[in-house]
């Protein structure tokens, strides 16, 4: 492709998106449109107006309690637009393509010459646009805090950026989920918990800095990616080398990241049979992995050098734990891409099809693990011990990948492949640590028995797991071989 | 031109469609025939690229299905059994979205809406919202959206199904006008006497195998190469009878039940049937009338399918 035409293409897309001018007439038409804009703003004035009269009814006023109190005000204001964002973003997005896919409407829409990217794209405006929408309207209520003392524009314009940036990435899941889904409930249950996973693990990191040595003002860009901390992302930076790179930069950059590979993995299922699309996507994922794990290497974790190790290994959990039974699983009714090809072949790592998805899961811990090693070494002494652990990952994620191609194998159907090794990878990983949570203080004594224990050895004094490793390649492989012979005798024996 | 070449479609091990080769002519209305489950809806799928081939492929006018599937689409105006239209979207904002993404210049877009819906009869209804038309009126605005691009090629499928009488007779006008625009048109239809009435082509599908491919008289031909003559008389059936199975170009007569009326099947060829007819009357014989028994598409299709589906 030319660079002329990639820019038109470009241009087509973004710009001139037919998707989105469509949906636009639609949700501006009538009364409705302004009905709901009006309630919204409604709302949003009398919220601001009580919680001020509130704050300013304070009658032992002092300097310091009035600047508070301001600084209070607007970070109210922000944390209400951050929760609206996260309540309204996933609906929006998750009714965009399944309605469509309930209409049948989209075979007439990619018989004609439409690239996945193309209408994606334009769904996904349809509903961001709505958010920006709803984001101006609430200026006033964040202005107040300007006029007032609290905040300059440039706090409320940052913040406002960090929570469109947040809204984008819960569209992006939104439309994923959508497209995946074929119902409207599930897709609108699957991007809200995907939203509130997403917010769950930014607030975790957040107040993980807080309990180490961050100081309120300074955030990390994990930290700061997070809605409800879009007022402490506005003055927080991160030093590269000499120089300070506001964490707004770094947000953009990561969100954008996301949308860009949810919106690709949603190319993918809208266009099984684009085998380009599937190769682009993973070696974007696999790129971006990278990008990621090597931006961890900025973010101080503190501590113990295992504790690095700890931190990657519950990252890997957040990005690979969605990822793995799409990959992983094989099985009839979504194409023939899906079909059982061979249990482990380094040859199809890329193409999409069942045979190389544990090989790709298992580069995916390669290189999330390997990227940050190899970045952090760079510039600090890494303890050689984080490259043995990282074998308990890689053996981790081969048995739950062997384990979904045993439910494949049991299992006739794709969806329940999918579904049954989920709920089996909760059981069998999650809920032995949920279990555990209320004896967290001696969580040691339970480390053996739930598989993820060797990876939040957060004192770093345990040995290397030389026994869990092994029993966890030995069981991946006893896994992949009862999955061949089941999927053998299912096909020996008479229909 | 479209060329099919060996194209097959499996589900695991079921195969929807087996080694399908044709070629269609612009100018070619192309009736898809065969009961349900037979492979025409994974056929027409995979002509509109919606479908991935097991093997084999199609091109249309150079362009091939599996490797430039966009140039294919660019030519093709797909209308699905069941389709589905926006809820609150009115005709022309329907039109000039797919305009749009048929890359129709901006300039051209309000031009190409305004000739499509005088095409399809739908001019009157430009501002209407899709949802307060006619089951009809949907079905022409579909077939109007097929046309914004000036396709080479046609894919309807099951286009008349829960019309009225009249919307059928709209559209089937519709349809041989836009074989004499010079577009192949393939269109798949359970009501076979509508289907011999408009397409000059038809083919027959069952479980995935093409059972006879090309005009509709030459398959009957193929059929039943020979004619069969009903002969009406006033009486003297059994008479009649024994005269005419001593005639040579007659090889089979008999009588039909309960009517002075005799059933020939026939080899000879228009002169040997007035010969015929000459020598009834010379021989004394009160013939009434002397006429061919017609075979339509659905004996065909009786004839030739056993009811077999994937």
């Amino acid at each position: 492709m030319s660079a002329q035409s990639w820019i038109a293409a470009q241009r087509e897309a973004y710009l001139a998106n037919a998707a989105a001018t469509r949906d636009f007439r639609v949700q501006m038409r009538g009364a409705r449109s302004v009905l709901i804009f009006g309630i919204y703003l409604g709302l949003l004035l009398l919220i601001t107006y009580f919680t001020y009269s509130n704050l300013a009814g304070d009658e032992q006023r002092t300097l310091m309690n009035v600047q508070r109190g301001l600084q209070s005000f607007r970070d109210f204001t922000t944390s209400l637009l951050a929760f609206g964002v996260l309540m309204i973003a996933p609906a929006l997005a998750a009714t965009s393509i399944v309605t469509e896919r309930q209409r049948q409407s989209l075979d007439l829409v990619f018989s004609a010459p439409v690239t996945p990217k193309y209408y994606l794209v334009g769904k996904m405006i349809s509903s961001y646009r709505y958010i920006w929408m709803l984001l101006a309207l609430a200026l006033p209520t964040s202005a107040v805090s300007v006029v007032l003392g609290g905040a300059t524009w440039y706090d409320i314009l940052i913040s406002y950026l960090i929570i469109s940036m947040s809204a984008l990435v819960l569209t992006a899941f939104g439309v994923l989920m959508s497209t995946l889904s074929r119902n409207i409930v599930p897709a609108v249950i699957y991007s809200y918990v995907f939203g509130f996973f997403y917010c769950a693990f930014l607030a975790s990191e957040a107040s993980a800095e807080s309990a180490f040595h961050y100081s309120r003002d300074q955030i990390s860009f994990l930290a700061a990616a997070s809605p409800f901390n879009s007022m402490l992302a506005a003055r927080s930076y991160t030093l590269l080398g000499s120089v300070h790179v506001p964490n707004w930069i770094f947000v953009v950059v990561l969100s954008l990241m996301i949308a860009k590979i949810c919106l690709s993995a949603a190319g993918t299922v809208l266009m099984p049979s684009d085998k380009r699309l599937v190769v682009q996507t993973r070696l974007h994922g696999l790129l971006y992995l990278a990008i990621g794990f090597s931006a961890l290497t900025i973010v101080d974790f503190g501590g113990a050098a295992r504790h690095a190790t700890a931190l990657l290994a519950t990252f890997a959990l957040f990005v690979l734990t969605p990822l793995f039974p799409f990959v992983c699983c094989s099985g009839y009714g979504a194409g023939s891409r899906h079909y059982r090809n061979g249990s482990f072949n380094v040859l199809r790592i890329l193409d999409g099809t069942p045979a190389g998805g544990l090989p790709f899961l298992l580069l995916c811990v390669i290189v999330s693990y390997g990227s940050y090693g190899l970045v952090k070494s760079q510039t600090a002494t890494l303890d050689p011990s984080y490259w043995l652990f990282g074998l308990y990952p890689l053996s981790l994620w081969f048995f739950i990948g062997a384990f979904a191609q045993v439910c494949s194998s049991l299992a006739g159907s794709l969806q329940a492949a999918r579904t049954s090794s989920f709920c089996w990878f909760l059981i069998l990983v999650i809920l032995p640590l949920v279990c555990l949570m209320p004896f967290w203080d001696s969580f040691k004594d339970y480390q053996d028995v739930i598989l993820l224990g060797p990876m939040l050895d957060f004192d770093g004094k345990n040995a290397l797991p030389l026994v869990h490793i092994l029993s966890l390649s030995c069981a991946g492989l006893a896994a992949v071989l009862f999955a061949r012979l089941s999927v053998t005798s299912k096909k020996r024996s008479p229909a | 031109m479209l060329e099919l070449k060996n194209l097959s479609k499996s589900y695991g091990g079921l195969t929807a469609v087996k080694d399908l080769s044709f070629s269609l002519n612009p100018g070619d209305v192309f009736g898809f025939i065969g009961s349900n489950g037979a492979g025409k809806t994974t056929t027409i799928r995979m002509l509109a690229t919606l479908l991935e081939p097991t093997s084999g492929t199609a091109t249309l006018n150079g362009a091939d299905i599996i490797g430039d599937p966009m140039a294919v689409r660019a030519m093709l105006g797909y209308m699905p059994d069941f389709f589905g239209l926006y809820d609150d979207v009115k005709v022309w904002e329907y039109l000039d979205f797919f305009a749009t993404i048929y890359r129709i210049a901006p300039k051209q877009r309000q031009a190409v809406i305004s000739s499509v819906l005088e095409l399809t009869n739908l001019t009157g209804k430009r501002d209407a919202f899709i949802q307060s038309l006619s089951r009809g009126m949907q079905q022409r605005l579909c077939l109007a959206r097929c046309l914004v691009h000036d396709p080479a090629l046609l894919l309807l499928d099951e286009p008349a199904s829960g019309l009225d009488p009249r919307a059928r007779a709209e559209l089937k006008e519709l349809i041989l006008e836009l074989g004499r625009m010079g577009k192949i048109v393939i269109v798949s239809s359970h009501i076979l006497p509508e289907l011999s009435d408009f397409c000059n082509t038809v083919g027959i599908l069952e479980a995935g195998d093409l059972l006879a491919f090309g005009p509709v008289s030459e398959i009957v031909q193929q059929i039943r190469p020979q004619r069969v003559l009903r002969i009406e008389l006033l009486d003297r059936a059994s008479d009649a009878l024994s005269l005419l199975e001593s005639h040579s170009p007659v090889s089979a007569a008999s009588l039909v039940d309960g009517k002075p009326e005799v059933r020939v099947e026939f080899s000879g060829d228009l002169e040997a049937q007035v010969e015929l007819l000459a020598m009834m009357v010379k021989n004394g014989l009160p013939v009434v009338s002397l006429q061919e028994e017609e075979t339509n598409l659905e004996d065909v299709f009786m004839k030739l399918t056993t009811g077999a589906v994937n």
